[in-house]
């Protein structure tokens, strides 16, 4: 017959393969490679199942006439059977495959074996063979399998809870190589199961289970996907099981981090508070309470940046990170709090007890001269000849991008405080062309201190207007340095939100600029920090939060 | 109410029934109504459970209306799945009608409501998960010499069923190759024939030469459809011989690799459920005073040593309270189990009590429970349990004074070889175990002996009196 083209493209030889190949999984082979390929194998079923329904058992038979080897020995797997959705997408291939109306011996035969299936898969019956006096005995009381069945594996998992803690706290013992292989079956077993509730005790306890050895003792198999689970949102697990995971398992953590990050990127910002909600319900600011967890999210936002080329939405999601991973730091019980060192154990120690100081705990009349105080010593690690290397130059320059609050108030105060603007510029400028060589950066300073003593010259100036700014403006879009034209978009920025005339042509300028330069992304973020901090520290001046809150609403329509 | 209350009394003939030969004469009809009468009785069971008062009247009218009262108030709850699992063994339901209970109970997606819609994958997904954890090997425990060699046991066991399936596989596909040459061979021709006429524009050709093309290709389809039939008889064939193939050795490695867990962990199950329905009689129950009927005709569905098994493990589990949770109904709401009954201490002990009248009422069943547990498990039960604690002591004289000194073998034997009584290695290692019990269980069998010995003329010497040496032995 010909080839029905309706019929779609189904893997179906490579899995009845595998289905033989697999029997009844009862090597340790088997099984692994069952269970890295349940996702896939409950794929196939659907569309199989699919394939049925639409085109009805007799095309799909003949399309496929082995389809009844390879649904029986699927039945028989308790792999397939206990994965996620599987069995149910299985009894619905099942259900489709019975005849209403059998019209010979061989259908009324098909119709038995589809029962038997079934019966094989719900009811504790003779066929199995330990299971006949129960299923007497289970109906005689009144119940049916599916109370029989939710004790048994409660049971189950109890009793397996049970052993693996008394195992725990027996320590070492001389059955231990046993214990170890049992374990790391166990955690083989709960693969296709680790969705299922009444799994929950026994996940719980192996993953907080070591073994005498320093060697993993569960299956990389299980990790994962307990991991995956979890960043699905299929399962929740208590925080310390969780950190657990991450600690013993770094490729869990590592795509743990990178989930954070494609989800920060892939919604849509409106507020700084939001990004912090998404990243503390990750669980890894909280996480990061051992220093070792802390350091590897580190690398991994650290390779972000490079692979991103320093994106701002990477930036920010960086920032908050630190600020929500200091913040449960400072919250922590004395007793347990690991020291700062163990966090930054890198570097320049003086540099980082000023940069954790969070804004507020500060006087705002003090926070100038915090700022100068960073911006010299950053200054004098950068100017020092021992400890030029670019590697040295980057884990700097990462350090206080981390705590980009302070930046941000640093480009602050040059506008609405009297500070003196050099150190100032000097470590904005740092922060924006970090790549700089120190002749370079000089000059990058000269050209801030043009842009900003020409805006100095307008700040009290009434009666403003965009050609005013043709300066500044010019700047920002005449340069071919995106960092340049970052740098000088955020001192233009805080003019136009802080200075009394700014205010009358602020849209219209800002339009101009992320119009022209493509940085409406850039200013977008800026100007969710700037909100974020007034939410936190308060903006006296109302009309400077009003135009704040107009331009936000503006950019978010453009983003 | 009283129309709800005479609907209730149907339950049980509605259950009877679809367990029969009656079903025979179902078709959709049948079936849908029957469903609809279980989803009905199952949201009476919602609206009542939080009212103790409408819930005893509905479970009374229940247990008046069958002859042993196998069902409770609770069975309303679960009466779609009761039903619905018993149709589906049920052999004797026509096709048309399975067809209407597995869309039913299955409930393909965009099908509408069925009953209990994640109930039967649940279901089956909870029996793989014990299937799965019973795959773990066996805790070491008093088997530490042999759990060393089960991994590599258990390995050699897997490899030789693996390649006993894979010789099958090859075998199956063997048997099917001729099968499967035949059928290409066939849709080469099909290819060939009505592929052919398509393709030239069958509406080209058909037009002129309707009536033979026509037939041809009529003809041609007939034969493939029969082919199609062929093959797919085959094929169904293929599936359950592969699938009584796999039955078997799933049996077979079950047997052999899932010793003690799956037979303890079941035979809790089977006690919880066993309590469960004892304190769904509740106060009736207590008030039943003597032997349930019931109880004993479901615990002699058993083979005797697993009802042994299962009723020790109630009475174990009954002074851990764990039997206080509502079996069956675990992960139901948790209303019944707040409203439900009033279990506590009282309905415990009341459970604890019929259990024991069950188990001691009969001398030889008695005997046979002792025989056939560990001796921990029935120090254990002793300790818990003084009526059991007096009637094992009096066993365990009974069975002493059995014994007879080898004066040249120097030590006790039993008197009567097959009789099924206790060596006296067996004898002494069940005092041993009752002597380290709870103090009170420790001062009874100590005097027990020590009475015994008394009457035995009170010797210090052994040999003399099997109470002398047992006490020696005990360490008094």
């Amino acid at each position: 017959m010909a080839q029905d083209p309706t019929v779609p493209k189904l893997n179906f030889e490579y899995w009845l393969d595998k289905a033989i190949e697999w029997g009844q999984a009862t090597t340790l082979e088997s099984q692994k490679d069952v269970c890295l390929h349940l996702s896939q194998l409950q794929e196939f079923l659907h569309q199989l199942y699919e394939a049925i329904k639409h085109l009805g058992p007799t095309v799909v038979i003949q399309q496929f006439p082995l389809i009844g080897q390879l649904l029986g020995r699927l039945c028989w797997n308790p792999f397939v059977i206990g994965y996620d959705e599987s069995q149910k997408t299985l009894m619905w291939c099942l259900c489709c495959l019975y005849s209403s109306e059998p019209q010979n011996a061989v259908e009324l035969k098909a119709n038995s074996w589809v029962r038997s299936l079934l019966c094989h898969l719900l009811s504790s019956s003779k066929w199995e063979s330990n299971e006949a006096e129960t299923s007497a005995f289970i109906s005689a009381l009144g119940y049916t399998s599916a109370d029989y069945y939710c004790h048994l594996v409660k049971n189950m998992v109890v009793s397996l809870v049970r052993e693996l803690r008394e195992n725990q706290f027996n320590g070492l013992n001389i059955q231990e190589s046993i214990s170890a292989s049992r374990v790391n079956a166990v955690s083989i077993f709960c693969v296709p199961l680790i969705t299922l509730p009444d799994l929950a005790p026994l996940l719980e306890t192996l993953l907080l289970y070591h073994g005498g050895s320093s060697k993993e003792i569960l299956s990389s198999e299980f990790l994962e996907s307990v991991n995956e689970a979890f960043l699905k949102k299929k399962i929740s697990l208590p925080e310390s099981v969780v950190f657990s995971l991450w600690l013993r398992h770094l490729p869990s953590l590592e795509k743990a981090t990178l989930h954070l990050l494609d989800q920060v990127l892939s919604i849509q910002l409106n507020s700084l508070e939001e990004v912090a909600c998404v990243i503390k319900d990750s669980l890894l600011p909280q996480a990061a309470s051992h220093p070792a967890i802390f350091r590897i999210i580190n690398e991994i936002f650290k390779s972000a940046l490079m692979e991103t080329d320093g994106t701002s939405e990477v930036l920010t999601v960086i920032q908050v990170f630190t600020q929500l991973f200091l913040q449960d730091h400072q919250n922590e019980n004395k007793q347990h709090k690991f020291p700062l060192k163990a966090y930054f154990p890198y570097h320049h120690q003086p540099l980082v007890r000023r940069l954790v100081r969070r804004p507020f705990e500060l006087p705002t009349t003090y926070w100038s001269e915090h700022v100068k105080h960073i911006s010299d010593m950053v200054k004098a690690l950068v100017e020092d000849t021992n400890a030029s290397s670019l590697t040295d130059l980057f884990e700097i320059w990462f350090l206080v991008a981390c705590f980009g609050e302070w930046l941000d108030i640093a480009a602050e105060q040059l506008l609405k405080a009297a500070v003196e603007p050099d150190p100032v510029l000097w470590l904005l400028a740092f922060y924006y062309c970090p790549k700089n060589e120190n002749q370079q950066r000089t000059q990058t300073v000269v050209e801030a201190q043009a842009v900003y003593s020409h805006l100095m010259m307008l700040f009290n100036c009434a009666d403003l207007s965009l050609k005013d700014l043709e300066a500044a403006v010019h700047r920002v879009m005449g340069t071919e340095q995106c960092c340049n034209q970052q740098f000088t978009t955020h001192l233009l920025t805080n003019f136009l939100l802080f200075s009394p005339g700014g205010h009358k042509i602020a849209q219209e300028c800002i339009y101009h600029i992320t119009e022209i330069t493509d940085t409406s992304k850039e200013v977008h973020n800026l100007l969710i920090r700037t909100a974020h901090r007034f939410n936190h520290s308060g903006e006296e001046n109302q009309r400077t939060v009003k135009l704040l809150n107009e331009l936000l609403q503006k950019l978010t329509l453009k983003v | 109410m009283d129309a709800v209350l005479r609907q209730v009394e149907q339950l049980p003939a509605l259950l009877a029934v679809s367990r029969s030969a009656q079903v025979r004469d179902w078709d959709c009809l049948t079936l849908d109504r029957a469903l609809e009468w279980a989803r009905y009785f199952q949201h009476l069971h919602h609206r009542f459970r939080a009212r103790p008062q409408l819930r005893e009247a509905l479970g009374r009218r229940l247990r008046r209306s069958q002859p042993l009262p196998l069902l409770g108030f609770p069975a309303l709850g679960r009466c779609p799945q009761l039903l619905g699992l018993a149709l589906l063994e049920n052999r004797a339901l026509p096709p048309a009608a399975c067809r209407c209970l597995l869309r039913g109970l299955l409930q393909p997606p965009g099908e509408g409501s069925g009953c209990d819609p994640r109930g039967l994958a649940l279901l089956a997904r909870r029996k793989a998960a014990a299937r799965l954890l019973a795959l773990v090997p066996g805790p070491e425990g008093q088997l530490q010499a042999e759990a060393r060699l089960l991994p590599g046991r258990l390995r050699e066991q897997g490899q030789e069923a693996e390649a006993r399936l894979r010789e099958q596989g090859q075998e199956a596909e063997a048997q099917l190759l001729p099968g499967r040459l035949r059928e290409e061979g066939q849709e080469a021709e099909a290819r060939l024939l009505p592929g052919r006429l398509r393709e030239q524009g069958q509406e080209a050709e058909a037009r002129l030469l309707p009536g033979r093309l026509r037939e041809q290709g009529q003809e041609a389809e007939a034969r493939l459809r029969e082919q199609g039939q062929e093959a797919e008889a085959r094929l169904r064939e293929q599936g359950q011989e592969a699938e009584a193939r796999l039955r078997e050795q799933g049996q077979e490695a079950e047997a052999r690799l899932l010793p003690g867990r799956l037979r303890e962990q079941g035979q809790e199950a089977e006690a919880r459920l066993l309590l469960g329905r004892l304190r769904e009689e509740g106060q009736e129950a207590a008030e039943a005073a003597g032997q349930l009927p019931w109880l004993r005709a479901a615990l002699e569905q058993l083979p005797q040593p697993r009802a042994c098994g299962v009723v020790a493990a109630a009475l174990a589990l009954l002074p851990q309270g764990c039997g206080t949770e509502q079996a069956g109904d675990t992960d139901r709401a948790a209303g019944s189990s707040q409203g439900g009954y009033q279990a506590g201490a009282a309905g415990d002990g009341c459970a604890a009590g019929l259990l024991l009248s069950w188990l001691l009422g009969d001398q030889e069943r008695f005997s046979a429970f002792c025989l056939c547990l560990p001796s921990s498990q029935l120090a254990f039960l002793a300790g818990h349990y003084s009526q059991l604690s007096r009637s094992y002591l009096d066993l365990l004289t009974s069975w002493g004074s059995r014994l007879v000194y080898d004066p040249l073998q120097g030590r006790w034997v039993k008197s009567c070889l097959d009789k099924a009584e206790l060596s006296w290695e067996e004898l002494r290692e069940r005092f041993i175990c009752l002597c380290q019990g709870p103090a009170l269980l420790r001062e009874q069998t100590q005097a027990a002996l020590e009475l015994l010995r008394t009457r035995d003329g009170d010797f210090k010497v052994r040999g003399l009196s099997v109470w002398t040496d047992l006490l020696m032995e005990v360490g008094y």
